[in-house]
């Protein structure tokens, strides 16, 4: 007979726990739209707020725990060290702001809401740069299934669904493979760089504009 | 010693890169579907999480170790014996 190798066993638990994914999307997705309702509602002609939420699909999610692995390569004579469970952000939520002095207020709100919730900020580059907020926790849909949520300057979090449609989208592991290589890395630093400048230009901009239509 | 005064458009190289360039100059390949660095004629391999966690002076140590004929995987974590197969028998291929 056949062993069941490790990925076997993950994608039996992803349609057990897939139920569970789907509540717990839905109930993040809801409760931080209704969260952010009062200050979206709020926002100036030119102010942006997006909340976007994924539930990462079975290949997504064994990838992922291969990924975290060295050599990207499952022990296949130890099948239980491995569980989709130990994935931070089977469900994910990433809410999007423009301009970036927005930022700090609907952080203030979401940190309020979810404040058990354990903090991981992402941060790149040498030394590190803080890029976005970033929690990790469970809803009460689940005890199983974690998820992730993030609070991004609109143009960082763009570029990352750029770099992701790019990279990981494909599914080909010697695009992931690539963009995780130092120097390909040093350059996407770059680019989040040039994408906070111009942020922080655009703001002093729109700042400039706003006292002169009201001065 | 390797000269590691390259520069990434006008900007200095970061350490990791030139941890990189220090493999690939003793003649390591990344491979991109296992993020690893390999030489296939000394039989060693690095992976990338190794690397970034050890200093160049590190690497460069373990770089003069001299080949045997088994393949030595220098990992953070301790490689069981199954996954070292399946790896020698990809990066053989």
């Amino acid at each position: 007979m056949t062993q069941r190798t490790v990925e076997d066993r993950l994608r039996e638990e992803y349609f057990l726990l897939a139920p569970e994914i789907k509540r717990v999307l839905h109930q993040l997705q809801t409760d931080v739209a209704y969260l952010l309702l009062p200050v979206t509602l709020d926002l100036k002609h030119h102010e942006r707020i997006h909340v976007e939420a994924r539930a990462k699909d079975c290949d997504s999610a064994i990838n992922a725990l291969r990924r975290r692995e060295e050599a990207r390569q499952f022990d296949e004579d130890a099948p239980a060290r491995y569980t989709l469970t130990s994935l931070p952000d089977l469900v994910g939520l990433r809410v999007l702001v423009f301009p970036k002095s927005r930022l700090e207020g609907v952080h203030a709100m979401v940190r309020a809401k979810y404040a058990e919730w354990s903090s991981d900020p992402v941060k790149t580059g040498i030394p590190p740069r803080f890029r976005a907020w970033k929690y990790h926790g469970f809803c009460s849909a689940s005890s199983r299934v974690r998820a992730e949520l993030q609070i991004v300057s609109m143009l960082t979090g763009l570029f990352w669904q750029i770099e992701h449609d790019a990279f990981y989208k494909p599914r080909d592991p010697v695009l992931a493979g690539a963009a995780k290589k130092p120097v390909i890395r040093e350059q996407t630093d770059r680019v989040y760089d040039a994408f906070d400048g111009l942020e922080d230009v655009l703001e002093r901009e729109l700042q400039r504009n706003t006292e002169q239509e009201t001065g | 010693m390797i000269a590691l005064a390259h520069r990434v458009s006008g900007t200095q190289m970061t350490e990791m890169t030139e941890k990189e360039q220090l493999l690939e100059s003793c003649g390591y390949r990344y491979h991109f579907d296992r993020m690893i660095y390999f030489n296939r004629s000394v039989r060693r391999a690095f992976s990338l999480e190794f690397i970034e966690g050890r200093s160049q002076h590190e690497i460069q140590q373990l770089l003069q170790i001299p080949a045997t004929n088994d393949w030595a995987f220098h990992f953070n974590r301790p490689v069981s014996d199954r996954v070292k197969g399946e790896l020698t028998k990809a990066l053989e291929k």
